[in-house]
């Protein structure tokens, strides 16, 4: 019971960021990302469809930041918080490793962008939004009360 | 947890994420109406479509309908969006039962 506990806190926060921005994309972003593509076209894809005929109405009147910076954000705080939960418990150094991948990955995610090694758009509010997170996670690692190194 | 199971749990997480940040691709473009970029390809606003022997549809917008029965001299609107070559025709204010029942998806001729 108590390890089922743990394993709800430590998914809980993450899994709630991951929703949101997940629920951004289905909602409000184009039928042709590969994400909607596939879940468009399984059971609940005719109601989720019917659904964005007027969320895709909503969404013109929603900022540019909402729909294209936010919900990558909160994919990173979504990785960040995981990382953090499940090493947040152990020495300061094992989990400032492996917390500052995550801002590594979405930055250089970002850059290669830019430099057209992989598809997508660079943004610079894309990395504004980025760094917000980096600061979040800098500001959870000050907050966290580390294992003693042994 | 043990030291190496959140290690190939962590692994696991950045695998995973990095695959979610590769599925977030493929948009159409960073600006402007992404929904109604991907109608114009298929459908001409404005113009009208036999949908079976008796209704007629027309595309009045991005994501408005009308239809139009002859027979019983009714017609309503709906909303309606587009899923790669589907059509998916929202319910319509029509008074004709049959006109109402057209809701649904669709594939263009």
């Amino acid at each position: 019971m108590e390890k089922y506990k743990l394993f709800i806190l430590t998914i809980k926060e993450p899994i709630k960021y991951l929703i949101l921005g997940l629920g951004i994309y289905v909602f409000f972003r184009s039928s042709q990302l590969y994400f909607n593509k596939w879940l468009l076209n399984q059971k609940l894809g005719f109601d989720l469809q019917w659904m964005r005929t007027y969320t895709l109405q909503l969404g013109k009147f929603l900022p540019e930041w909402f729909l294209y910076s936010l919900p990558d954000a909160l994919w990173m705080i979504s990785l960040g918080t995981f990382i953090h939960n499940i090493w947040k418990n152990e020495p300061k150094q094992n989990l400032l490793f492996w917390s500052i991948i995550t801002p590594i990955i979405a930055l250089t995610w970002e850059i290669a962008q830019g430099m057209k090694f992989i598809n997508g758009t660079f943004d610079w509010v894309d990395i504004l939004f980025y760094l917000l997170v980096t600061a979040i996670i800098i500001h959870k690692l000050k907050t966290t009360k580390y294992e003693k190194t042994t | 947890m043990k030291k190496q199971l959140k290690t190939i749990t962590s692994i696991l997480l950045f695998g995973i994420f990095i695959f979610m940040g590769i599925s977030s691709g493929e948009d159409i473009k960073k600006s402007g109406d992404s929904q109604s970029e991907e109608v114009v390809q298929k459908i001409n606003i404005g113009s009208t479509y036999s949908l079976d022997a008796y209704h007629q549809i027309q595309f009045k917008s991005a994501n408005r309908y009308w239809i139009y029965q002859k027979p019983l001299n009714c017609g309503g609107e709906g909303n309606w969006s587009q899923s790669g070559d589907k059509i998916i025709l929202g319910p319509n204010d029509s008074a004709c039962e049959s006109t109402m029942k057209i809701k649904g998806e669709y594939t263009i001729d």
